[in-house]
């Protein structure tokens, strides 16, 4: 049974969340307003967090970094705000996700099960998806048994991606571990980038849509 | 270290060249012949002919063929702009249009004579100014110049052929040309041509023709158009050396300092050091030296014609004060960096050298010290001058005079009737008196001539033997010699002094304006007022009518302060704002204006335009305290503006932000309701264990996003005015009970009070009925659970007030006027809500004509008491009844 704390000012969101959740056998505790979703956080210790933006005492923001100092529990955050420049602020501020309202009940599961799925599993030397290996020790790729040779800018991008495979990783992210901490502005390294990968991933035969762009945002490697 | 070798171009001749690869500006070029008739116009034509034929578009401005049927087929197939007419004093005359060419904006445009004279009227005096502007609008230029007439050659060629020049063009313009070409011919083939009679010279100037033409003179004025040309492909030598990087015997930039006065020997002085500076690639500046003697109207206008000519020939020109002109000069000299001082050879007197420890010319080449001095002599076709003797022909001088002469007869008439009883000696100290007391109201001749009055006259009255000027006794002979000497000493010294004081006084009246001008206009509040107390202290110190013009919102220059401007001296104002340079009477350019217009520069910009109208042209030290004053100006301007743009900057960040949270708050209010309604249905297809719940929540969010569209509209039919309340005598106890219903569904925790004189009013029913479900749900929402309301109507000022009370925090004063506007929510508010209640509340009571405010709770209890005030006809239910 999982327990996933819900912050969120609107009782109609919480209540319905509640049923979804609870539906999935999952353990729900609400909390209205900023403080009281920091304080249920420590006592409780949930194992996911969804948090709303727009709460009445601290904004969601705040809550977001008062928790990034003490844990590294996944944080879904749920909003009305859908502008590109909010997703990037709360993913780079350390959300693990980002579900814009109105939302779909069955794209929040999905979410909410690769959070999940992640925290339960250590990182593995290993990772592997579909036909897709990638080697963490030896550095290799592998598409279907065939090795698939990539750069070393290109690997390191595909690498990030993979540890947060299922997650949007930012491009300020992105630029930070590949390029180091003073490239963070220059995505239009990525867009190259990433199109050389997809590119040969597809020659390799393994779907290049599997590297979602989230525009404005970042990228996401799919796992379904 | 005057002449040090630099390895490679240095940065700044870099940038120049950047900046000249930049713009783009027309390019010059000029057709430079020795005289009249070796064929510059023809040779222009041709190149045209050439050009055209090569695709360009080529016209002509205007040409001179006089007559030679040569000349005049190369016009044919060349575009012709008409010459524009032009009535002065009764005669059509006929100029080049500027406008209309500007307005063609051919690709190149040929102007023939360069050194011609604008007619009076016309934009600009001279035709060098027109070809500026084609230039600076980025049409080429081909144009004709004789030698001649270039200014730094002008003494040199009257001295040659001895025959005046009147025409001059500056020699900024011969080194702004991109090409010359020499239309070169030899003097025999010259002299063929002249014979032929193919050369024009105009019906005057045929009888100096003879002298003009002979041949020596024609081989000097070769030389000197050679000379200029090998000049130019020097110049163009160096700048291709630049371009390419060709390292060369760079030089570092040598500064030239020529010191010049009010004598027309300046006049030479400035052409020598110009010629110089051309040849050697330096850089020059003039200096005016004021040693604290007062220029005479003569003088002074001689003084800025020198000035203005130095700056024509491309010095900076600079004034500066100062006693010893020596010292003061070298001071300059070494502060600015110049390598060599060139100073015209003195007339020197050896006594007065002697006493001051040499002539100018000496103290200067003793001190100079790694400075070189050049000595240039006196030209000799100047007419013969000294300098003024302190202005000997003003009429203040001769009543000065008189006085002295009165002076000394008060006192010789006294020591006569003394003489018998005091002696000579005492006599002789009463002359002395009388020349101390002389030196305190009188100037420095006036001085001098009673000194030497009363000498002579100490002599020939009071010394024996009387009536003559012979001195019999040797003593007496010492003693007047002494006497002489102290009177003349004591008079010069004395002068000398008040000049001094005088010159500081100035110099302090100055500095004080100054301070004055900074003081006033940069602490004034706003723009207009400095720039009305600017022209207020500019009127008053210059005794002028002065405009402060700066440019508008709309882009367009506008009076700032000061008095109002014809159009046309608005155009005139408008060209040197757009020209960055002064325009006006006493400029070159648009002359004819009344004013005078002074850009206000900051930097690289210019803010606006002072603009004068003066009786006389500005002296030198006024237009620089002017100029001083501009700057000020300009400054205030450009900082009232960066002010302007960082307020609008603020506001606009400020309204981006409203924007923003409004538009947050709009999505919330939506997306959460739609949010609930798609989860809800979601959930409801795959059959839920309990469906009535999600249902039910379906329900509050239709109810929620139903609110909200009513609010939406209700504001907009508010704000668009469209509410119009139709009144009926309505039962008050109705409508509440209506409102609480919609408000909530347990109505217990709501009390209701209404006073039966009010029980029945006549209002708009639906509105009212929506004001206070609208409250209600405010209180409601602010209230902890299980509070309760309390609404109390009663009659109050021939209208009805009614009162919703809540248990909640209450509203903080500086909230109570900010919670009825649109889109604002309470300090204290829960979440949820548009922020629109209120405002639709207020909305409503006005629209009924009535009011609404808040108050923390009258009857002791926590809470706020809103108050909604209806001016309404009002009575009991049961009039009612029986009435119906």
């Amino acid at each position: 049974m999982t327990n996933i704390l819900v912050i969120d000012d609107e009782p109609q969101i919480r209540r319905l969340l509640r049923v979804a959740l609870e539906a999935q056998g999952c353990k729900i505790h609400e909390a209205a307003t900023g403080q009281d979703g920091l304080i249920a956080a420590a006592s409780w210790r949930p194992e996911l967090i969804i948090l709303d933006l727009g709460l009445p005492d601290l904004s969601g923001l705040e809550v977001l970094v008062r928790l990034r100092e003490w844990t590294q529990t996944p944080v879904l955050i749920l909003s009305v705000q859908d502008a590109e420049e909010d997703k990037v602020r709360a993913l780079d501020q350390g959300a693990d996700d980002y579900v814009t309202k109105p939302f779909s009940t069955q794209e929040l599961l999905a979410r909410l099960r690769v959070l999940l799925r992640r925290n339960h599993s250590p990182e593995e030397p290993v990772f592997e998806l579909d036909a897709l290996t990638i080697d963490f020790s030896g550095q290799t790729v592998h598409v279907g048994g065939k090795p698939l040779s990539l750069t070393a800018t290109e690997y390191a991008l595909l690498r990030e991606l993979a540890r947060h495979a299922g997650k949007i990783v930012t491009h300020k992210h992105l630029l930070a571990a590949v390029w180091g901490p003073n490239a963070t502005e220059q995505s239009q390294y990525l867009r190259v980038y990433l199109s050389h990968i997809r590119k040969k991933l597809a020659e390799a035969g393994f779907p290049a849509e599997a590297i979602h762009t989230e525009t404005g945002v970042g990228y996401r490697l799919l796992l379904e | 270290m005057l002449v040090s070798e630099e390895p490679r171009p240095d940065p700044e001749s870099l940038l120049e060249l950047a900046n000249a690869a930049e713009t783009n500006r027309g390019r010059l070029k000029i057709f430079l012949g020795m005289c009249p008739g070796v064929g510059k116009t023809y040779a222009m034509l041709l190149a045209a002919q050439q050009l055209q034929e090569e695709g360009v578009d080529v016209v002509i401005g205007t040409i001179e063929t006089h007559g030679r049927i040569e000349t005049q087929a190369l016009t044919a197939g060349l575009a012709r702009i008409p010459l524009r007419k032009i009535v002065h004093r009764g005669s059509t005359l006929s100029e080049m249009d500027l406008d209309a060419i500007l307005a063609r904006r051919p690709q190149l445009v040929l102007v023939d004579e360069l050194a011609h004279s604008n007619i009076a009227g016309s934009r600009h005096l001279k035709r060098y100014q027109n070809v500026l502007e084609l230039l600076e609008a980025g049409i080429d230029v081909f144009t004709t110049l004789n030698v001649q007439h270039i200014e730094s050659q002008r003494d040199v060629v009257t001295q040659i052929t001895g025959a005046p020049v009147h025409e001059r063009v500056p020699d900024s313009i011969v080194d702004r040309a991109d090409e010359i070409e020499l239309v070169d011919l030899s003097p025999e083939q010259l002299r063929k041509r002249l014979e032929e009679g193919k050369v024009y010279l105009g019906e005057r100037a045929v009888a100096a023709s003879d002298n003009f033409f002979r041949e020596g003179n024609l081989r000097a004025l070769r030389e000197i158009a050679l000379r200029i040309t090998a000049e130019q492909a020097d110049k163009e030598l160096r700048s291709f050396m630049h371009r390419r990087r060709i390292s060369g015997p760079w030089r570092s930039r040598e500064h030239l300092l020529v010191a010049i006065g009010p004598s027309p020997y300046s006049e030479h002085l400035i052409r020598w050091t110009r010629r110089i500076a051309t040849l050697s690639h330096a850089t020059w500046m003039a200096v005016y030296i004021d040693t604290g003697r007062p220029l005479n109207d003569q003088e002074r206008t001689r003084m800025e014609k020198n000035l203005t000519l130095a700056r024509t020939l491309g010095a900076e020109v600079h004034a500066t004060s100062g006693g010893e002109v020596s010292q003061t000069l070298l001071r300059f000299a070494r502060e600015h960096n110049i390598s060599q001082i060139v100073v015209g050879k003195p007339l020197t007197n050896p006594v007065l050298d002697f006493l001051r420890g040499g002539s100018l010319v000496d103290r200067l080449i003793r001190r100079s010290g790694e400075i070189d001095i050049y000595v240039v002599r006196a030209e000799k076709a100047a007419p013969p001058w000294r300098p003024d003797l302190g202005g000997l022909a003003e009429p203040r001088l001769w009543r000065e005079f008189g006085q002295g002469v009165l002076l000394v007869l008060g006192t010789t008439i006294a020591g006569l009737l003394l003489r018998s009883a005091i002696g000579y000696m005492a006599v002789g100290l009463l002359y002395l008196l009388a020349v101390l007391l002389s030196s305190i109201f009188l100037s420095r001749w006036p001085i001098l001539l009673t000194a030497t009055l009363t000498a002579v006259a100490w002599d020939f009255l009071f010394i024996t033997p009387y009536y003559t000027f012979r001195i019999s006794n040797i003593h007496d002979v010492i003693l007047f010699g002494m006497y002489f000497v102290v009177a003349l000493v004591l008079g010069h010294l004395n002068a000398r002094l008040r000049q001094r004081e005088q010159t500081e006084r100035r110099r302090e009246e100055q500095a004080v304006a100054l301070y004055r001008f900074s003081r006033d206009v940069a602490v004034s509040l706003s723009l207009d007022a400095a720039a009305r107390e600017g022209v207020r202290q500019i009127d008053e110190l210059f005794s002028v009518t002065t405009t402060v013009l700066a440019k508008g919102d709309s882009e367009k220059l506008e009076t700032l302060s000061g008095a109002a401007l014809s159009e046309r001296e608005m155009a005139v104002a408008s060209w040197a704002f757009e020209k960055k340079e002064p325009a006006g009477r006493f400029t070159n350019t648009l002359s004819q204006a009344e004013g005078f217009y002074l850009p206000l520069h900051t930097g690289h910009q210019v803010a606006g335009v002072l603009g004068l109208r003066a009786r006389a042209p500005l002296t030198l030290s006024e237009r620089q305290l002017l100029e001083t004053f501009a700057t000020q100006l300009a400054l205030l301007i450009e900082r009232e503006r960066f002010r302007q743009h960082a307020e609008s900057a603020k506001i606009a960040e400020k309204s981006r932000q409203l924007q923003k949270t409004l538009l947050d708050s709009v999505s919330h209010e939506f997306k959460t309701p739609l949010a609930v309604i798609a989860t809800a249905l979601e959930s409801l297809r795959s059959h839920p264990a309990h469906p009535e719940s999600l249902l039910a929540e379906i329900r509050i969010a239709s109810e929620r996003l139903q609110r909200i569209v009513t609010n939406l509209l209700d504001i907009t039919r508010i704000e668009t005015g469209a509410v119009l309340p139709r009144l009926a005598w309505c039962d008050l106890r109705e409508i509440v009970d209506r409102a609480v219903q919609r408000a909530t569904e347990d109505t217990t925790a709501i009390q209701v009070d209404i006073a039966e004189a009010v029980s029945a009013c006549e209002v708009d029913s639906g509105l009212l009925e929506e004001m206070l479900a609208n409250l209600l749900r405010n209180a409601l929402q602010n209230s902890p659970n299980g509070s309760s309301i309390f609404i109390r109507a009663g009659p109050k000022d021939g209208g009805v007030q009614i009162d919703v009370c809540d248990e909640g925090p209450g509203i903080p004063p500086e909230d109570a006027t900010r919670l009825f506007e649109k889109f604002q929510r309470g300090k204290n508010a829960k979440p949820g809500g548009l922020g629109l209640g209120l405002s639709i509340v207020k909305g409503f009571a006005e629209a009924q004509g009535g009011t609404i405010a808040v108050i923390h709770r009258t009857d002791g209890k926590l809470g706020a008491q809103f108050q909604i005030f209806l001016p309404v006809a009002s009575r009991s239910m049961q009039t009612i009844a029986t009435t119906a």
